[in-house]
């Protein structure tokens, strides 16, 4: 239980580089998400934490202990991969045993801790069991089981909920999050699922194309994105172009946006604006203060717990709105005029420019 | 059902070739076996007789034989095992630019005419041969070893001939193996020899058993090679069944001799595999 450190790593194959100068603070048995994207370095930097890949710049610190060109068995790291990577010739025991036999464990207390493990994961009485016998979900539990064991002081997880299917994926999720509060050992989970990350995280590292976008708590990546690739990557967010105009936003059209965070920025600066698809109100008639904007439903759709319009904004804009199933503005039916209520607090507003 | 039909009417051109071209014959060969080569005459067809499979066991000479061919092929398989794996190793885990060179060069043997290779290494193996004529020249011996019919000579002929075989298959199995399983291994503080023993090795066993069961079969049956790097006089199994076919006319021994390999060969592959199936832990 340790306190990780990542100073200006870097990874490179030939001119192409996968990790850009990241440097990131993990304190002890914090829970850290890397998010983003295939492809943007997260697993490389996950593999380079475990010894897998060698870094071609920066250092690598557990505790005190600088461990950036140390081969992996020497790191005293659990590595939770998404194929789960279990021993197919050995017994879920054996499995579990692997790791605590390296350290010369054996005996009564290798019998011990190996079974406090699989009761960790539930998994008693499952011992004599081949891997192949069991499911996937079983397999991944197993698979966290033989990483815990040995005490590592750091826990590594490769998207390891991605190979199940999506209801055993929320179980999954669940059992994961107690497992590491018991536990409190420092984690670095790697995901490109978003409500993975945000609801298991203490802090979300959200990364695009080798370089960290935000690294903040899963509450300000979500309200107080820090660029727009944060702010379109993260939930699911209409992305609107306008200027500033007396501390609002002018949409063109005659549709002007009250904003708050619009208010500190000069008149007639390009901005791009992202309104989450559950932040906006619908109602059929305009409210008193006409601070609502004017559209037309093109579209609904219904999936059950929520519905979706996909409305109509002046010549330019047609933006998603998401309303629950059972309350107001549910049932609005297509070509209808409705009027959109969105909060000032709710918008988030970026200058053009700041990346994707 | 249907897919029962499917499956029998895939199988059945190669099953009528197989029945019509070997289980017919071989069959056919059975009573021969029990009948009685009288010199100058031919086979006695009125006597049956289990001196053909007794003298296999009785005879010295052909116990020899046998024990030579059941050694050979053991010989031949792990030297195969040994020079293959690493080769296989390197094509599967090395860089990557390699790999179609190395397996184009472990697979080009396989494109010369079995003759020509073993009559290669005649000629490097013969007493005035390239290899005892350098040593001789360098001055590490002063008379030639001894390098052809014999063992070495059968074995080093046989090794070259069939590692192609050997390889390829465990460069199949090798591929099996999923990268994420070694590195587990390694996160889980094993060293690199510790994976490749723990892991490794036994995740590689089924095409430890089918190359080695390949290249044994392939070995004791072996004709050309033996006859060539044996001579006359070194004889295994192979050579035996056809000079008593061929030259001696003494079928029923012939097929006998024929049995007696056909059902040692089975009975060392299944006692092999069974081992191999436990050490792995997939029994």
């Amino acid at each position: 239980m340790s306190n990780v450190s990542l100073r200006h790593l870097a990874k490179r194959y030939g001119k192409v580089a996968v990790v850009k100068d990241v440097s990131l603070e993990i304190a002890e048995g914090e829970f850290v998400s890397l998010l983003g994207p295939s492809g943007c370095g997260k697993t490389t930097i996950l593999r380079m934490v475990a010894g897998l890949i060698e870094p071609s710049d920066g250092a690598i610190t557990v505790g005190a202990r600088d461990i950036t060109r140390l081969p992996p068995n020497k790191r005293n790291v659990g590595l939770v991969f998404q194929s789960y990577a279990l021993f197919p010739h050995m017994t879920v025991f054996e499995n579990v045993a692997f790791g605590l036999r390296r350290k010369g464990e054996g005996g009564a207390a290798l019998d011990g801790r190996v079974r406090e493990a699989l009761a960790l994961v539930r998994l008693e009485g499952y011992g004599d069991r081949y891997p192949r016998q069991l499911s996937g979900g079983q397999q991944q539990r197993v698979a966290m089981a033989r990483a815990i064991a040995p005490r590592p002081s750091v826990l590594l997880f490769d998207e390891p909920l991605s190979n199940l299917d999506a209801k055993l994926r929320d179980e999954m999720q669940i059992e994961l999050k107690r497992l590491q509060r018991d536990l409190n050992i420092t984690t670095l989970f790697v995901t490109h699922d978003q409500a993975e990350a945000l609801s298991l995280s203490d802090r979300v590292c959200v990364m695009n194309d080798g370089v960290i976008q935000q690294f903040d708590t899963p509450e300000e990546i979500y309200h107080r994105p820090a660029t727009a690739f944060v702010a379109s990557f993260i939930g699911k967010p209409n992305r609107l172009a306008g200027t500033v105009k007396d501390g609002a936003v002018d949409l063109g059209d005659g549709l002007v946006l009250q904003s708050s965070s619009a208010v500190s920025l000069d008149d007639r600066t390009p901005v791009d604006v992202f309104i989450r698809q559950e932040a906006v109100t619908l109602s059929a008639s305009p409210d008193r203060k006409g601070a609502d904007l004017p559209g037309t439903i093109v579209l609904r759709s219904f999936s059950g717990a929520q519905v979706q319009y996909v409305v109509r904004l002046g010549n330019r804009f047609e933006v998603v709105v998401e309303v629950a199933s059972s309350g107001e503005g549910a049932n609005l039916e297509q070509g209808r005029e409705v009027f959109l209520t969105i909060r000032p607090q709710d918008t988030i507003i970026l200058r053009s420019g700041t990346g994707a | 059902m249907k897919s029962l039909r499917t499956g029998a009417l895939l199988l059945s051109p190669l099953l009528f070739v197989l029945l019509a071209a070997f289980v017919v014959p071989l069959l056919l060969l059975v009573p021969t076996s029990f009948q009685e080569y009288r010199p100058g005459e031919g086979i006695a067809t009125d006597v049956w007789t289990l001196q053909n499979f007794v003298r296999i066991g009785a005879d010295e000479f052909y116990r020899e034989v046998v024990l030579r061919t059941i050694g050979l092929g053991i010989a031949v398989t792990l030297s195969c095992l040994l020079l293959g794996y690493p080769v296989a190793y390197l094509i599967v885990r090395g860089n990557p630019r390699w790999r179609l060179p190395l397996t184009l060069l472990v697979i080009f043997p396989l494109m010369l005419n079995l003759v020509v290779r073993s009559f290669g290494w005649i000629v490097l193996l013969t007493n005035r041969g390239v290899v005892n004529n350098l040593l001789i020249d360098i001055g590490l011996i002063d008379r030639p070893l001894r390098l052809m019919f014999n063992m070495t000579g059968l074995m080093i002929g046989l090794t070259h001939i069939y590692l192609p075989f050997m390889v390829l298959m465990l460069v199949a199995a090798l591929q099996n193996v999923p990268r994420d399983v070694e590195s587990a291994a390694a996160t889980l503080g094993s060293s690199r020899f510790h994976i490749f023993r723990a892991v490794t090795l036994p995740l590689t066993a089924p095409g430890i058993i089918s190359g080695s069961i390949l290249v044994f079969v392939l070995t004791i049956s072996a004709l050309v090679t033996p006859r060539m790097l044996g001579g006359p006089t070194y004889q295994v199994m192979a050579t035996l069944i056809y000079d008593e076919f061929m030259l001696l006319l003494d079928w029923p021994s012939g097929s006998a001799l024929s049995f007696a390999l056909a059902i040692a060969t089975i009975f060392i592959i299944w006692i092999s595999s069974r081992m191999t199936k436990r050490w792995a832990g997939l029994a």
